[in-house]
């Protein structure tokens, strides 16, 4: 296991070297120039050339990137903003425990809210209350825009009820909205993706013989029918954090949170280079990680594949 | 060694849900609530333009002329917009030499900012060396021969040229200690203003506390833009437009600026346009210029055509426009330029300004050799609602006469880029804005110095117009500013279609009944320091 870990790891530099020139390249041929950007329409020609020469953008591309690959990987330096003038990667430090925050949550509540819903609908199949209109609902949400949700929420629960705050960070009130409205399409993809997948097991013959053996339907369903439709659900999880913090820029928009997406909105918008490189490869990062945890957790909650792992045989 | 079994890997699962969810929880209840009022008089203050930096000399960024007078002086300010009139910040009083080419300036001898730092003479001469240094700031630079010191207290301008508010260009600007640090101050601004910044988070919120030990204690010499009426300000960025009434109906924000007419007349305006109970609507005519520049570079269609630019002006309804994209809040042009502006002529207004005229429209096509849906044009603007809205319009009204239109929005990045590259488009649906003329917009970009293109100076239209840079240059002088000159430049701009004026717009700002008053600064933004509270 240690060995697939560790095998696991070092193949994260390639990828993460590889989304790193990609980035790059995209972010060298899209028009915009950041120096015209900072200095507004009304500066002269030559202002902008001399912006130009002090930021290197007048480089030829081998050079920049060149110069992007070692000061990122070897100097561990994701550069400074063009803006702020302040270190990427302190930046980054600063905003990335609040985009974590509402991914965490919004991940809890999909787990904690859609697998339960999922069980219940694949156990109550074909009923009304407990399959098809909890399955209408996952629908909904599932189709629903996140920001047009997170409006609605707010007429509803801020301006109307006046219960939660509207916007901003600050006490646990104010991460309700956006991490219920971030996270109900996870919830309703959890539903979804619990139920299929309940539904494969609930039919096997080992469920079958469980119950004639006369353990009680709360035993079966889950002790022995929900760990074994586990895997999927992981598969889910482990890509709805990777939604959930690529996606959080609309949420954090929305609610004022500031957060990396955010950070890499505003990056964007400015043509700040060194702010989108470097949220794009911290991002790569914890997506590497994140997709190394489901793998891992696959052998926990399915000895064959931990056998595999331990044999060398695994991905 | 223990296996982890499937059974402990669930219930680890479990833990660590629960463990999350309990370190969540506690970690956000241990955060603070919003300021308690403890006494102070705080107001939130919502802020609809991108606050990314907090440095004194970032220049393109609309929501820091909201905010920067709070916290950064100059050595002179305008008493109102466009004004000639300076009154005093950290500069006590200023002379002219009889030609005017050389400024005095005699500082307060007792300036210190917000780090315990005496701001002198060499502290002017320090920031005006990085401006100079820096090479961004040529549009003032150019004019300045040298700066020196007199005496500790006392600095000399000596400048190159008279242009038409030039002594604001040069005493206006910040003046930052010699101990500057350029990063520090982009997040942690060292303030010679009213305010210091206590909390910056970039592009999200900032937070503004009174000082207490600010060095002018001498009300006569206080200029408007630092009168500090709240002790504490919260100014919270909300750049997504939908949540701005919103945060101010939920009660998150005392005040909002930057609303659109429809916002503030949806939430907080009764029919006959007074205000809603509890809040208090204000509204400023803008000096934003909205208008189309026609691409008169030597490759366009429109070039050597005056016929085709006219008739697109003709079958254009401007009143329509108006009523179509702001609800009526607006006024229709007959200049490239707003009566905001001192040096606006209203006798202009009763004359025709390629008022709406389809056959004129027709006839003019016709008379620039085009049979109808024979010529195609490609328009194109800054992302942005109120432009979609006019594109779209316009698109219909050019079709009636024959002319096809595509229009393309670009983001800002983008736009920057495309509007100075002149292959891309025929016509540009844009604003501008400047504090001190009218003609000064107009010598910003209608002369031949507003970009490069193919290797030759050009404007804003891609024109490279020796006679019109010529008569501009001359109107930018305080000499030659007078009626007859900017009735030429205007009659010139105008037969010639040059650029055509569309709109102007009214601004918003909605308050709750904490706030009686907006202060409206001489940039024509809102600044919430002198913003005058209800008892």
């Amino acid at each position: 296991m240690g060995k697939y870990i560790l095998k696991r790891l070092l193949w994260m530099i390639p990828v993460v070297v590889g989304v790193a020139i990609l980035i790059f390249t995209i972010l060298y041929f899209v028009p915009g120039d950041p120096a015209r950007i900072m200095l507004g329409s009304s500066a002269t020609e030559d202002e902008v050339n001399v912006l130009r020469h002090t930021m290197g953008l007048d480089r030829p591309y081998i050079y920049r990137l060149g110069k992007f690959l070692v000061d990122t990987f070897l100097r561990i330096d994701l550069g400074s903003s063009y803006m702020t003038k302040l270190p990427v990667a302190e930046t980054i430090l600063d905003r990335v425990p609040n985009t974590l925050k509402l991914s965490s949550i919004g991940i809890l509540l999909s787990v904690i809210v859609g697998v339960p819903l999922g069980v219940n609908a694949a156990v109550n199949r074909n009923t009304v209350a407990g399959d098809r209109g909890p399955m209408f609902i996952a629908m909904v949400g599932v189709s629903m825009p996140s920001f047009w949700l997170a409006l609605l929420l707010v007429v509803l629960f801020a301006v109307k009820l006046k219960w939660l705050p509207a916007m901003g960070v600050g006490s646990f009130k104010h991460w309700i909205l956006p991490a219920v409205s971030g996270s109900f399409g996870g919830i309703a993809a959890q539903a979804r993706q619990s139920r299929s997948a309940m539904l494969e097991v609930i039919r096997s013959d080992y469920i079958t013989t469980a119950r004639a053996k006369g353990l009680s339907e709360r035993v079966v369903i889950y002790k022995h029918a929900l760990p074994n439709a586990l895997i999927p659900v992981i598969t889910g999880i482990g890509h709805a954090l990777g939604n959930m913090l690529g996606g959080s820029l609309i949420i954090e928009t929305i609610f004022g949170i500031p957060g990396m997406g955010m950070y890499m909105i505003s990056g964007v918008n400015n043509r700040d280079y060194p702010v989108v490189q470097g949220c794009v490869i911290v991002l790569a990062v914890i997506f590497s990680i994140v997709m190394l945890l489901t793998d891992i957790a696959y052998s926990f909650v399915d000895p064959t594949i931990k056998a595999q792992y331990a044999k060398g045989k695994g991905r | 060694m223990k296996t982890l079994t499937r059974r402990d890997f669930l219930k680890i699962c479990g833990i660590g849900a629960a463990g999350t969810a309990a370190t969540l929880a506690l970690t956000s209840c241990g955060e603070k609530e919003e300021a308690a009022s403890d006494g102070k008089k705080t107001i939130v203050v919502g802020l609809n333009n991108d606050v990314a930096t907090l440095g004194p000399f970032d220049l393109a960024q609309m929501g820091a002329f909201c905010i920067q007078p709070m916290f950064y002086m100059g050595l002179f300010q305008r008493d109102q917009f466009a004004s000639d009139t300076l009154l005093p910040q950290i500069g006590k009083e200023y002379k002219l030499s009889d030609d005017g080419l050389t400024i005095t300036v005699e500082m307060f001898d007792y300036v210190k900012d917000s780090a315990g730092n005496t701001i002198d003479a060499d502290d002017v001469i320090f920031t005006w060396n990085y401006k100079k240094e820096s090479g961004q700031y040529e549009s003032v630079m150019k004019y300045i021969d040298s700066v020196t010191k007199l005496g500790d207290y006392t600095v000399e301008f000596k400048i190159n040229e008279l242009k038409l508010g030039i002594y604001a260009d040069i005493l206006s600007g910040f003046i930052v200690d010699s101990t500057w640090e350029e990063a520090l101050y982009q997040t942690e601004p060292v303030s010679t203003g009213p305010y210091v910044v206590t909390q910056f988070a970039p592009s999200s919120s900032i937070t503004f506390t009174k000082n207490e030990d600010w060095w002018q204690t001498d009300e006569k010499y206080i200029h408007p833009e630092q009168v500090a009426n709240a002790d504490v300000i919260e100014v919270k960025i909300i750049v997504e437009s939908a949540q701005i009434p919103i945060a101010l109906e939920s009660g998150d924000i005392d005040m909002c600026t930057g609303l659109t007419f429809a916002n503030a007349r949806d939430y907080f305006m009764n029919d006959d346009g007074s205000a809603v109970d509890g809040y208090n609507v204000y509204t400023w005519s803008s000096h934003l210029i909205r208008n189309i520049a026609f691409n008169l570079s030597d490759e366009s269609i429109l070039k050597d055509n005056i016929a085709l630019r006219q008739a697109i002006c003709y079958a254009i309804n401007n009143e329509e426009l108006v009523q179509g994209v702001l609800q009526g809040a607006g006024t229709t042009l007959c200049t490239y330029g707003t009566s905001v502006y001192g040096d606006y002529n209203s006798a202009w207004e009763t004359e025709d300004y390629y008022d709406y005229d389809v056959e004129k429209a027709k006839a003019k096509l016709a008379e620039a050799g085009y049979a109808a849906g024979e010529v195609t044009l490609t328009m194109i603007s800054q992302t942005n609602d109120t432009f979609k809205k006019a594109m779209e319009m316009m698109k219909q009204y050019l079709s009636v006469v024959g002319i096809n239109l595509e229009i393309i929005q670009y983001d800002a990045a983008l736009y920057a880029t495309y509007k100075l590259d002149f292959s891309q488009w025929d016509l540009l649906l844009d604003n501008q804005a400047n504090s001190t003329a009218m003609t000064s917009i107009w010598n910003s970009f209608l002369r031949n110095t507003y970009a490069t293109w193919k290797d030759v100076g050009v404007s804003v239209n891609g024109d490279n117009n020796e006679e019109l840079t010529a008569m501009i240059n001359e109107v930018n002088t305080p000499a030659g500013h007078t009626p007859e000159n900017i009735n030429k430049c205007h009659y010139y701009i105008k037969d010639n279609v040059l650029i055509y004026g569309l709109w102007a717009e009214q601004s918003y700002a909605v308050s709750n009944t904490s706030i009686a008053d907006v202060y409206i600064n001489t940039k024509l933004y809102v600044t919430p320091g002198p913003c005058v509270l209800a008892d």
